[in-house]
């Protein structure tokens, strides 16, 4: 017994209308590491700023200005600026399905505690927007989180003592990045991080400076 | 020409390929329909005299834009407002996105948090790979649902409820038409703190979404003017309003305006910020709600009017800050902006970029149009978050609270839904 010529037919058939089906799909893929490696390279383009010192920088740039709350604290030629973050820009249901695939990209600039968003078309690899804030909270990075952990466990004696009966890596840990919005606070446009272990056991909370390295009680 | 014998290995074969491409594609939206007057599962189901069709994704971090936590979003809602004179559902969409969109706790010492734009990068080990808390089974009612289940996302339990007295028909004996609704909900977790997101969809076509704070408070309470455990929960919705015509909808300011030297009252409908984007107060004093009303699509009734929704506020009180996007409760923008700057950026997502984005505002009528409202709630320490000695956070937990909005139907439909006479 055979089967009818026509049925590879009708399997293509079947196969286009489940992919057609599938075209619906509700979640926008996330971005690729070519993708995110692209947004960064174009932000680092369109900031230069962000990789010079803040004596280099020219006087006319907003990452030119420092708030009192952030004098004297980096030496002139230090630069220091947070891994930046890639995000996929849209949410499903509000993006064309022709349009184009594009990024946002943030960082925050330690030495003038702003937040610089640069917001990049992936298939043009072009920077379609700049935008500076203050008071925004910026992502942490896993490399700061991991610094901030490290100095909350050198300066606090319950971390201390957690960290060394079950092991720094065995620590759960759950952070909140809280924003000082008061302009006369000494902590104003500082990066802060406030963590505490929630397993194997609760912990004291501990604020974490992290443009400071400073770190007191988060309680 | 084939084989028959090679057939049940090209089914395999299908199979196999459809299973790998799933897997490298995103999920797709949970679709739910509910018709009422709905019934216990096992008994006989009357037939429906409205319903929802309802589409809605709960977004893992790293597949949008809205900020680094996930996000609950509805990206369709249909609701059956009864029957045409042929005899089909009389379908109209509602809404083509919501979604709670910040979560902005400012706290008494002058620090804040944003738990939906402030969470970290993805990838520091410390976070879950979804900050929703997964549903189980005890977070079900034992009993007084009509229904309820864990929906196929994992994450949202979706409860059809009895919502009381619909209303009570003084020209029928009193005779009562109970009301019906369903609950869709989960809970977003953000650190010390779990947020119930919740949002009602009743028989007569209201919306109710709701937002509750519960968990552990961030702070041990203190006893000072400047206590840092005393905090707001202000919580921001996005939404898109279709009514069959998204780029068809006028957004109005609906105030009552007592005359208290003559007494009595006047009622003012007013284009929302003049026509332009932007932001504007609640006023208890005025009633202050929000209309959205269709200028193409009409209702059943005779002579018809103009569909619309309105946006009623449930609130206790209004956050204001030094944070500017805390200066209204109200904030409408256009979904594709003019200025070639913002376009190339939209969707705007962010509530926490609204003042930015309305610098230069741009005409609202007859474009489509975003809305967004904030409503918060005062978060005062009381010894029922603590424990029998002391006030050490860990000790309890705070009782949930909640804030949100009703979305009311607003010539809808051609008649008092539900009402048989």
């Amino acid at each position: 017994m055979h089967l009818p010529a026509s049925y590879p037919g009708l399997i293509l058939v079947f196969f286009a209308l489940t992919s057609t089906t599938w075209a619906q799909d509700s979640q926008l893929k996330p971005l690729t590491p070519d993708e995110v490696a692209m947004a960064t390279k174009l932000e680092r383009e369109a900031v230069p700023e962000l990789q010079l010192p803040l004596a280099s920088r020219p006087r006319s740039s907003v990452l030119s200005a420092q708030p009192p709350s952030l004098k004297n604290i980096f030496p002139s030629a230090v630069v220091k600026y947070a891994d930046p973050e890639v995000t996929i820009l849209g949410a499903p249901g509000l993006v064309e399905s022709d349009a184009h695939r594009r990024a946002v990209v943030t960082q925050f600039d330690y030495v003038t505690g702003l937040l610089v968003t640069v917001t990049v078309d992936l298939d043009a690899k072009k920077v379609l927007d700049v935008k500076v804030a203050r008071d925004k909270p910026a992502p942490l990075s896993a490399a700061e989180f991991s610094h901030a952990l490290d100095l909350a466990i050198a300066n606090n004696s319950d971390l201390k003592r957690l960290a060394s009966e079950f092991g720094r890596d065995k620590l759960g840990v759950e952070i909140v990045t809280p924003v000082d919005s008061r302009k006369s606070s000494p902590r104003y446009g500082h990066r802060l991080i406030l963590l505490w272990a929630e397993t194997p056991q609760p912990s004291d909370r501990v604020m974490v400076d992290l443009t400071t390295d400073q770190v007191s009680s988060g309680d | 020409m084939i084989n028959l014998a090679l057939w049940p290995r090209l089914l395999g074969l299908i199979v196999a390929v459809l299973f790998v491409v799933s897997l490298s594609r995103p999920a797709h939206a949970i679709v739910i329909e509910q018709y009422f007057p709905a019934a216990p599962d096992g008994q006989p189901r009357p037939q429906a005299q409205s319903g929802w069709r309802i589409n809605y994704d709960i977004l893992a971090p790293g597949t949008h834009g809205y900020g680094r936590s996930a996000v609950f979003q509805f990206s369709s809602v249909e609701f059956m407002r009864g029957y045409l004179p042929n005899g089909k559902p009389d379908w109209i969409k509602i809404l083509n996105n919501l979604a709670m969109v910040e979560m902005y706790v400012p706290y008494n010492d002058g620090t804040f948090v944003l738990d939906m734009h402030g969470r970290s990068h993805y990838g520091v080990p410390t976070l879950e790979p979804n900050p929703f808390v997964k549903a189980r089974p005890d977070f079900l009612p034992p009993y007084g649902i009509i229904s309820g289940k864990i929906e196929q996302d994992g994450y949202v339990i979706g409860e059809v409820v009895d919502d009381g007295i619909r209303f009570m028909d003084s020209h029928q004996g009193n005779k009562v038409r109970r009301g019906q609704m369903l609950w869709l909900w989960a809970t977003l977790k953000a650190s010390n703190y779990r947020y119930v997101l919740k949002y009602g969809f009743s028989d007569d076509g209201t919306i109710s979404v709701r937002a509750g704070g519960t968990a552990e408070n961030l702070y041990d309470d203190k006893d000072s003017p400047r206590n840092k455990a005393v905090h707001l929960h202000v919580a921001a919705w996005r939404m898109e309003f279709d009514l069959g015509a998204a780029n068809m909808n006028m957004i109005n300011i609906v105030e009552r305006h007592p005359d208290l030297s003559e007494g009595g009252a006047t009622f003012s409908v007013r284009p929302f910020n003049n026509g332009l984007e932007g932001g504007e107060k609640w006023n208890p004093e005025a009633f202050t709600m929000l209309e959205i009303m269709n200028e193409k699509t009409v209702n059943r009734h005779v002579p018809p009017r103009h569909v619309g929704y309105g946006l009623m506020p449930i609130r206790t009180g209004s956050a204001r800050t030094t944070e500017r996007y805390t200066n209204f409760d109200f904030w409408v923008t256009r979904r594709t902006p003019a200025d070639p700057r913002r376009s190339a950026r939209a969707p705007e997502l962010k509530f926490i970029d609204l003042p930015e984005n309305t610098t230069v505002p741009e005409p609202i009528t007859h474009k489509r149009d975003v809305v967004w409202y904030s409503s918060a709630v005062s978060h005062m320490p009381r010894t029922e978050d603590f424990g029998p000695h002391g006030y050490h956070r860990r000790e309890g937990v705070a009782i949930a609270m909640w804030t949100g909005f009703d979305l009311i139907p607003r010539d809808l439909w051609d008649k008092t839904p539900l009402l048989q006479r």
